[in-house]
């Protein structure tokens, strides 16, 4: 094979490798913000840096192999716990993989500076998180000192960590025929790898049977005996508990502060789903519970109770409400994750993008550590991705054009995460040319639009952004009303601010989570709905003589200036209900920057709630983004108040 | 067994079926309801329990078939209507709740049976030929 050969088919192998570790990295920046690492998983990385570096010294490339091979030895010490790095450590793993591309992608034609700035980088992740000492586990496990020295040092450090997050250790003997040693061995070995952690395989002790060879399998899982023999059993195997630890370390608080890198916390993994479903079984029992003390109250004066005792019931009862309340406030806690591995991945993106484009950008992220409900994450991940693009693709400009207007070649990209009570801000603000509003303005007359106070918010607008004439005098890519949709779908917002020639902010306005909300309950044509507070502005009472109709656009006079108006129960398609008092109750409601009067058949209350999700089709029902459950098997609807408003006629 | 005799079985046997196939092989087990006169039929497996209906939220500007969301055991269920046809749905007697994340009851005046039938051959009832549900096309968005 020549040397161009050798080069094309290291660049195929290689690239390949590059993206299964960087999927991996992912993978492992979750569990490490979730607190355990998969071992598995670690070693599947090590073992990618391990193999690019290997490739890359047998076609001769140096530099690539010298990355490949600190990064090796860097994870090397992680898999050994020499290493425990932090959240943006790990963060800064998927910077050295991505650096890794680059260099494979360019390989043979010259890498030294990224070359260069990758070995300092990994070399300066070691230095911040420096070795720790492993935990001395005397005591802790009944495991003669002779099967230890047998250990290997990748082993040891395995029972290490285990001890150290108290899980249970097991010693599981087994002797298998000669001939058909393999497959009973396989089967064992998988059934114990799939439910916990083999650490390590022993020779066991001679079996009287010379057709026999034992084992010893050194096993982690967090099954108690009583599971673990029996599943031991079913080959052939005895299984022996060999850890025994203190009831007061188990549970010691003090062991999480000093935990570095958050990696040691005993913890089990619980599903997203089965954690939404205990927040909605609480809430059940919270309402159930009120009905029950509300029954009692009722009950209290008939059945002779004195004052005293009839304030006691109530007592008792706001306790049993405050406690099912935080109870469900921490399991919907538990659902929250850092926004640390997205941010991540938008960094890869905006490198990718701007290596295609040929653009210098630096993307700075703040507030890696702000957390936000799982399912968020991963349905803004599309949103997210269209904005930095965006940003890279056409808010920031050309180097020459950077240049002419006075500003640094490289652009800069800021992608900002900020927590506010229930909310969570995230915004992507360019330093690049900015958004044209007088080309925006002059699209929107050509298409008989009205404008709003703000117009810049047009470009959300559906068929009005992905229009190619307004893109390409506007400067932003198509896709914003799918940014918007997709936000707005579960009760977030977007927004826009742009300076020209100094670059743009598009930010998202989002629910921390999508289980917990504070909802305004009404009442429209007969039927309980319900209004996220944070598209509210205001409640109020309208006089019904005060709603004009002026061609069919009806509007009411609100401090001082005209809001549209709207009733709930028409805009549902409800079936009209016989008119009531001269005042209407009206939800001053929030789209965007406008104000809208939603007339409503009368308040009811506001409360902090669980909302269900409506399966596989929710997501593409319009108007709605979920149900919340009331008393007496009632249901709410949860609406998306700026979807529906922006279907109504412009006002 | 293609070919082999229908069998009606008590509603009791629905949870059993959709637990797994307890019909021979070549069946299905099919539970047949009526909805505005006629007559449906849905894989038995695919169904998680039959219960009286209940409180309905309509939804805003409905897609075709669809009466709205309603609570059963918990979780919200979209509930439709399979003889809306191009019409309104209407609240009927009983929800037929089926498996799945796609969360759906079926709408249904009367539980009728639960029959076996050859794959691929719709279920009867008293000498009425079923309509065959499609989970999975029941909802049209």
């Amino acid at each position: 094979m020549d040397d161009s050969s050798l080069l094309k088919q290291f660049v195929a192998e290689a690239a390949d490798l590059v993206e299964s570790l960087q999927a991996d990295l992912d993978g492992l920046a979750e569990q490490h913000a979730a607190g355990r690492v998969n071992p598995g998983l670690l070693n599947r990385v090590f073992r990618a840096a391990h193999s690019i570096k290997g490739m890359a010294g047998m076609a001769g490339l140096e530099e690539i192999r010298d990355v490949a091979h600190r990064f090796e030895d860097l994870l090397d010490e992680m898999r050994m716990g020499r290493f425990r790095p932090g959240p943006a450590a790990v963060a800064a793993f998927s910077d050295v993989a991505e650096g890794l591309g680059r260099l494979v992608a360019e390989a043979g034609r010259g890498g030294g500076r990224e070359a260069a700035r990758l070995v300092a980088l990994v070399e300066s992740l070691r230095s911040e998180a420096p070795a720790a000492p492993e935990e001395d586990p005397a005591g802790a496990v009944d495991l003669d000192d002779s099967v230890r020295k047998t250990l290997t040092e990748y082993e040891e450090h395995r029972l290490l960590e285990n001890i150290r997050e108290r899980r249970p250790l097991y010693d599981v003997r087994v002797a298998f025929d000669l001939m058909a040693f393999d497959t009973g061995f396989r089967a064992l070995n998988d059934e114990l790898t799939s439910t916990g952690e083999v650490i390590g395989t022993l020779p066991g002790v001679g079996t009287a049977d010379p057709m026999q060879i034992a084992f010893r399998i050194l096993y982690a899982t967090d099954d108690p005996p009583e599971v673990v023999g029996p599943r031991a059993a079913a080959h052939g195997a005895e299984a022996r508990l060999i850890s025994h630890y203190p009831e007061a370390a188990a549970a010691g608080p003090v062991a999480e502060e000093e935990t570095p890198a958050g990696l040691a916390a005993p913890s089990v993994r619980v599903e997203m789903l089965e954690l939404g479903e205990l927040a909605l079984l609480t809430q059940r029992l919270a309402l159930r519970a009120s009905e029950l003390i509300s029954v009692y109250s009722g009950l209290a004066p008939a059945a002779g109770l004195t004052a005293r005792q009839q304030f006691d019931l109530k007592q008792q009862g706001r306790v049993i409400e405050r406690g099912f309340l935080e109870l469900e406030e921490r399991l919907v806690d538990l659902r929250l994750v850092p926004l640390g591995s997205s941010f991540a991945r938008a960094r890869r993106l905006a490198r990718k993008v701007a290596l295609e484009l040929g653009r210098e950008v630096e993307l700075v992220t703040e507030g890696d550590e702000v957390r936000l409900d799982k399912a968020i994450v991963d349905h803004i991940a599309e949103p997210l991705a269209h904005l930095i693009s965006n940003a890279v693709d056409h808010g920031v400009e050309p180097p020459a054009a950077r240049r002419a207007a006075g500003k640094p070649e490289a652009g800069r990209v800021l992608l900002r995460a900020e927590s506010s009570g229930s909310r969570v801000v995230i915004s992507v603000t360019d330093d690049g040319r900015g958004l044209d509003a007088g080309a925006i303005l002059r699209a929107a007359a050509e298409r008989g639009l009205e404008v709003p106070a703000d117009p810049l918010s047009l470009i959300f607008e559906p068929g009005f952004s992905t229009a190619r004439e307004v893109s390409s005098v506007s400067g932003r890519g198509v896709g914003l009303d799918a940014v918007a949709a997709s936000v707005r779908a579960f009760g977030g917002d977007v927004g826009v601010a742009s300076e020209p020639g100094r670059g743009s902010t598009f930010s998202l306005n989002l629910p921390t989570t999508l289980v917990l909300v504070s909802a305004f309950l009404v009442e429209a044509g007969g039927f309980p709905y319900a209004v996220d507070v944070n598209h509210l502005s205001e409640l109020g009472l309208v006089e019904r003589a005060a709603v004009s109709d002026s061609a069919g656009r009806r509007t009411v006079p609100w401090r001082g200036e005209r809001l549209p108006f709207v009733s709930m129960a028409e805009m549902l398609n409800l079936p009209p209900r016989p008119e009531a008092g001269p005042r209407l109750p009206c939800l001053i409601a929030r789209a965007g920057d406008r104000l809208a009067a939603v007339a409503v058949d009368r308040f009811v209350e506001e409360r902090e709630t669980l909302v269900k999700t409506l399966g596989r089709f929710g997501p593409r029902l319009k108007g709605v983004t979920g149900a919340i459950d009331l008393e007496g098997g009632r249901v709410a609807l949860l609406l998306d108040m700026p979807g529906l408003l922006a279907g109504q006629a412009a006002p | 067994m293609r070919g082999g005799p229908r069998r009606t079985v008590s509603l009791e046997e629905i949870l059993a079926a959709s637990n797994g196939p307890a019909v021979e092989e070549g069946m299905r087990a099919m539970l047949v309801f009526s909805a505005g006169g006629r007559l449906y039929a849905v894989d038995a497996a695919a169904v998680e329990r039959v219960t009286e209906s209940r409180f309905v939220a309509p939804l805003p500007s409905p897609p075709r078939g669809l009466l709205g969301v309603a609570t059963v055991t918990g979780r919200m269920r979209l509930v439709v209507d399979p003889a809306a046809g191009g019409g309104p749905a209407e609240p009927r007697r009983n929800f037929v709740v089926l498996h799945g994340d796609a969360q759906l009851a079926l709408s249904a005046d009367r539980v009728c049976a639960v029959v076996t039938v050859p794959e691929g051959e719709p279920a009867r009832y008293e000498d009425r030929e079923a309509e065959t549900l499609d989970p999975e096309r029941l909802v049209d968005l």
